[in-house]
């Protein structure tokens, strides 16, 4: 399965288009994958104006480096892997540690996860999870970057364990001892700060 | 078989959510959890966290960073379009000027060049002792001198030249050297490495050996010469005029109308011998333009352009670029590559014999 836009044409004629400076072809391209980069970036840099600087700057990086893709990965696990690499570099840059960031919105009652619409059957089950998913992602915030980035890629996003792999330039080996650690740490961490450390 | 221990059950958790263990194993955890309280908590506590992260909902995105992202894009697009049009005049430019330099070069050296062609030569050589009525030392006396010409050879020493001995003596390096230089002249490339050897090569032996055995290398860019009927080369006065009435003086000089003096507008003001400032000054010159490139410019433009090639997509830093004898010699910092992996290392660019080579590099970068 490839990208096609609506005539029809496969990726690999979108690629070569593309690569000649068609404007076009490039967001046919990029389409499909343009919201997930997007919410990579989010969770990344965990403020819109920072994810939007870094999915600009990854888009830019992408097209120029259109040339040099050699089709040895799909071109959306390439794109997400230059959006990865993008927002990895940033966050060493600024190496900031944001309290608030603006996935959050100021409330009555403190802070709460921006708005956006949660699936449930219920409306108390979506509160719910919405308040748990406050909980975790803030929690989130105290674990290692390696740790962050998986949890993000495996848990939020939803990549398996070869795409992972192939994002982070890791062996499976590694991903999956990583992805075991960082799920025990978010676990330790949240229990912390939940029950005052009782596991 | 060992039951399973809650220190190895708790490593197995993560995978086993992932569907990641083989069945004997996925078998083995599950009824350590069923039985193990501890292990059974943490199982559903990391379960009910992947169940929590994974339901949170995707960010829409918004027409404003639909708009940004199209606006970016568009401008790089433009930005490419531009750095390709430059690249493309930077290496026309630079083949023009290579061109230009060798096609002036041939040009000169084949004005007042009949009998050097290689093929035509020896024909040459006969119709001038048969239509002169000289001996065949007088004829090839006249293609040594013919030689000679083109070299810029200084007046004193064609006033001896005329001397028949001499003139004997001049062919056999003149004629000689002459075909060689023919067929080695054929392209720009050559003429211009000739133009530029001529710089360094042929120069020194003309201060060396002036008027003795000239090798008419294609470098000597100037001086129409003047002959008498009797072969000897006319010094005193020598002036363009003399140039354009050349072929009426002297029936030898049929190579004279074909070799006007097409291209260099150039005329010697003196048949000095011409050091090797005054030659660069001329060759410079006759490129025409506010453009004076040395070879050395046109090889920079050169590997300049081929290392822009090599690093296309690259986000890198040149630090220095200078001439190491005969080899241009870049370093430069390599910040990141096309796909975004960071690299920032140095490596050095070298640009040697027409091509470049990168060193220093690991076999993760591609080149």
């Amino acid at each position: 399965m490839g990208i096609a836009n609506e005539s029809g044409i496969g990726e690999r004629a979108l690629i070569e288009r593309a690569k000649r400076g068609d404007e076009g072809s490039f967001e046919a391209l990029v389409m499909s994958c343009r919201k997930k980069a997007w919410n990579i970036a989010l969770q990344y840099m965990r403020d819109e104006n920072d994810a939007m600087d870094a999915l600009q700057e990854a888009f830019i990086r992408i097209f120029r480096g259109l040339g040099k893709f050699k089709g040895d990965c799909r071109f959306d696990t390439w794109v997400y892997r230059i959006t990865v690499n993008i927002c990895k570099d940033m966050l060493k840059k600024n190496e900031k540690f944001r309290l608030h960031d603006s996935l959050y919105l100021e409330g009555d009652d403190g802070e709460y996860l921006r708005d956006i619409p949660w699936a449930g059957p219920r409306p108390d089950e979506a509160l719910e999870r919405k308040e748990l998913a406050d909980e975790l992602l803030e929690c989130m915030r105290l674990l290692p970057q390696d740790h962050r980035e998986v949890i993000i890629l495996r848990d939020i996003q939803g990549f398996s364990y070869e795409e992972i792999s192939e994002l982070l330039a890791a062996s499976l080996g590694t991903v999956k001892s990583r992805i075991n650690r960082a799920r025990a740490n978010l676990r330790r961490i949240w229990l912390e700060q939940k029950c005052g450390g009782g596991v | 078989m060992a039951a399973m221990g809650c220190e190895t059950a708790s490593g197995l958790l993560s995978p086993y959510m992932d569907g990641a263990l083989e069945a004997g194993q996925a078998r083995e955890l599950e009824g350590h959890i069923a039985s193990c309280e501890s292990c059974g908590r943490e199982y559903a506590q990391l379960s009910a966290m992947a169940a929590v992260l994974g339901g949170i909902p995707e960010a829409p995105l918004s027409p404003e960073i639909e708009r940004r992202l199209k606006l970016s894009i568009a401008g790089e697009a433009a930005a490419l379009r531009r750095e390709r049009r430059r690249r493309l005049w930077r290496r026309a430019g630079s083949i023009a000027a290579v061109f230009a330099v060798g096609l002036i070069s041939f040009l000169v050296y084949n004005n007042g060049d009949m009998g050097r062609d290689s093929a035509s030569g020896p024909a040459y050589l006969e119709s001038l002792t048969s239509g002169s009525g000289a001996g065949g030392g007088y004829a090839a006396g006249q293609a040594g001198e013919a030689a000679d010409e083109s070299a810029g050879v200084a007046a004193s020493e064609k006033a001896s030249a005329a001397d028949s001995g001499h003139a004997a003596s001049l062919p056999a390096d003149g004629a000689e050297a002459a075909a060689a230089e023919a067929a080695g002249a054929g392209t720009a490339d050559e003429s211009a490495g000739a133009a530029d050897s001529g710089r360094e090569g042929p120069l020194p032996e003309a201060d060396a050996n002036e008027g003795a055995g000239m090798e008419p290398e294609a470098s000597y860019a100037l001086s129409d010469g003047s002959y008498e009927a009797d072969g000897s080369y006319e010094a005193d006065g020598y002036t363009a005029r003399d140039a354009a009435e050349a072929p009426a003086r002297d029936a030898a000089e049929a190579l004279a109308p074909s070799a006007e003096p097409a291209a260099p507008a150039y005329v010697a003001p003196r048949p000095d011998v011409l050091t090797r400032q005054e030659y660069r000054d001329v060759t410079r010159g006759t490129t025409g333009g506010a453009q004076r490139l040395s070879k050395k410019d046109v090889e920079k433009l050169g590997y300049d352009s081929m290392l822009e090639e090599k690093l296309e997509g690259w986000e890198y830093e040149t630090l220095s670029e200078e001439w190491r004898g005969d080899d241009m010699v870049y370093r430069v910092r390599l910040v990141r590559n096309a796909a975004g992996v960071a690299f920032d290392c140095e490596v050095e660019i070298v640009g040697s014999g027409g091509s470049i080579a990168v060193l220093y590099a690991t076999e993760f970068m591609g080149f």
